[in-house]
């Protein structure tokens, strides 16, 4: 007997299909390998400097220059991805968990709730978050759970309007009213029986949602308001490069490069999975 | 029709009054004084220092007095240069901002409604892939790249402008190019997908049928539906505007709003940031009620009865 193929392994196939996602993914895999295979890729350390050589433009033994402490931009790009990526992370995992509860809760118990949770977005919509990033770390300092934890709070908003959507959808349907029957508890229902049918949605806005909070994290680095020293994401390399980029821009191409590469690949890859796992959205939007 | 107006102008008032409410409390309930320096202040001075700005009484009284000086249209003293106001800082520095984000939104409204046009006129050729392929990368170039490497291209390569200033009419054309080309993207986007959408629609079909010319077809009759979505995306582009403006006037030293924000934020001024957050959350509120009265006016559907 065979099995008819499931939705999953369907909407794999159509993204192997797009060029430009599996491009996407191939570019992303490589990205994130080389970032955590760093220590072994170089020679150098992160934070050796060599002063007598100071700046230098890319040469073979420094693929991609030096700074002005003497210090390898390859290696600083690679360490400095793995900041990008984990903050970048950490920050779309708490977007995704307000975002999902938020949406989950008011679009199953609906009515008032609903309308209260959903006035509260959209008047959240309208705040310059920003603004309230930049406030939290100055009041209560630089450091790197307090800026993932901030830029998550702020970034669920579009999340949670998603995920109510669907679950307004799906929580019409015949088998939730079969959980209702056998007394299913309402938690159960809403985090066992409808989030997994609305995960597809999820993940691709998840997708999405990364190189957003990825793209703020270096916005505030850049400020100098982001990671704190001694560490070093690419937007405060970008910081530095543009800095100096007159004698040497070399030191502003390349962590430049690497981060538009990198928000290039999660962006082919979300648009590559909003269109092989919702077939009926358009790619136009 | 009045009573939806009636209820958005009172959620604009309700919205305004949350967001200074809720960033005071965050900023009195932070650790840490305002006032600690480098060098410790004696305790009877920073006692007179702190009664000086009111912060010797509880947070529910300075929330009120904060409350009254609003009502009067003022923001409270800076605390990092004595002697001069939130007011008068910002005053100095919005005519410049306001500058570049006219410039800015001028700029990606144009381009990407051009674009988007262009490239909704023949889709998939190639007079649909130049513009989105550039529209991608203005959408994946952060602002903060562009704008450095723009300035190295255009300024210091070509010598067509200087890298930094605010003196000259020249020297808006590289700031509002950074600042603008990310919306510019996204406009160009939406305004394809809203038309392709719009132009399979029965509407359209008749305007063909009565014998009008493409070109009317296009601009007098789908575009104005066409360009809902890209009314709707003023809203979040002007807080991404003003949110680009501070990496922007970073880079090209254009002393206006955000480098003053950005300055406070790194020297912890409280009242500046206060007053920064409580100015832009209100033009984005009005900005957004704004825009839901220009939607209302263009699309028939909201205009009705829609609950």
């Amino acid at each position: 007997m065979s099995r008819s193929p499931s939705p999953w392994r369907n909407a794999g196939h159509r993204l192997c299909r797009n060029k430009l996602a599996v491009f996407g993914m191939i570019a992303l895999g490589v990205m994130i390998l080389l970032c955590l295979l760093a220590p072994w890729l170089t020679p150098y350390g992160y934070e050796e400097q060599n002063l007598e050589l100071g700046a230098s433009g890319p040469s073979s033994t420094h693929w991609m220059g030096t700074d002005y402490s003497g210090r390898d931009v390859y290696t600083r790009v690679l360490y400095g991805g793995r900041i990008s990526f984990a903050v970048a992370l950490c920050a779309t995992a708490v977007s995704l968990l307000i975002g999902v509860t938020w949406g989950a809760v008011a679009g199953y118990f609906g009515g008032t709730l609903d309308s209260l949770m959903m006035r509260i977005v959209d008047v959240m919509y309208a705040l310059p978050y920003v603004l309230f990033v930049i406030l939290i770390v100055t009041l209560f300092g630089r450091n790197f759970i307090l800026l993932f934890l901030a830029i998550g709070a702020v970034e669920w908003l579009s999340m949670a309007r998603i995920v109510r959507g669907q679950v307004l959808a799906v929580k019409q349907q015949d088998f939730v009213e079969a959980c209702h029957a056998l007394g299913v508890s309402r938690r159960r229902i809403i985090f066992k029986h409808i989030l997994p049918n609305v995960l597809g949605p999820i993940i691709v806005y998840m997708t999405l949602t990364i190189p957003t909070v990825m793209l703020l994290e270096a916005f505030l680095s850049f400020l100098g308001l982001g990671i704190p020293d001694p560490d070093s994401s690419w937007g405060k390399l970008i910081n530095y490069g543009a800095k100096h980029m007159e004698e040497f821009p070399s030191l502003l191409i390349f962590p430049g490069l690497a981060l538009s590469l990198t928000l290039f690949s999660f962006n082919f890859v979300g648009d590559g999975l909003r269109d092989a796992l919702d077939p009926r959205s358009s790619k136009d939007q | 029709m009045l009573r939806k107006l009636l209820a958005r102008l009172l959620e604009t008032v309700v919205t305004l009054f949350a967001i200074v409410t809720i960033t005071f409390f965050i900023v009195g309930l932070a650790p840490g004084n305002p006032f600690e320096q480098e060098r410790a202040l004696p305790e009877s001075v920073m006692k007179q220092v702190q009664a000086h700005y009111g912060f010797d009484q509880p947070l529910p009284v300075r929330y009120l007095m904060y409350m009254r000086g609003l009502a009067h249209g003022d923001l409270g003293p800076s605390l990092k240069y004595p002697g001069l106001s939130v007011n008068e800082l910002f005053k100095g520095a919005i005519p410049a901002s306001l500058e570049l984000g006219v410039w800015a939104l001028l700029f990606a409204m144009i381009t990407g409604l051009i674009s988007g046009l262009v490239a909704a006129w023949r889709p998939n050729t190639w007079s649909d892939y130049v513009p989105m392929s550039f529209a991608m990368g203005g959408i994946c170039i952060p602002s903060f790249v562009l704008g450095p490497l723009l300035a190295l291209f255009c300024g210091i390569g070509l010598g067509w402008f200087r890298v930094a200033g605010w003196e000259y009419p020249e020297d808006r054309v590289l700031p509002t190019i950074t600042l603008g080309a990310i919306y510019a993207a996204y406009i160009a986007r939406l305004t394809r997908g809203g038309m392709l959408e719009v132009m399979n629609q029965d509407f359209v079909r008749t305007a063909r049928a009565k014998g009008l010319k493409e070109i009317r077809v296009v601009l007098g009759h789908a575009l104005r539906v066409g360009v809902l979505p890209v009314v709707s995306f003023i809203g979040p582009a002007a807080a991404g505007l003003i949110t680009g403006s501070f990496v922007v006037e970073t880079i090209f030293r254009i002393p206006g709003l955000g480098t003053i924000i950005v300055n406070a934020a790194l020297a912890r001024d409280l009242f500046v940031i206060l007053g920064g957050v409580i100015l832009y959350g209100t033009i984005l509120v009005l900005l957004n009620l704004f825009v839901d009265l220009l939607l209302m006016g263009l699309d028939p559907k909201i205009r009705g009865n829609q609950a």
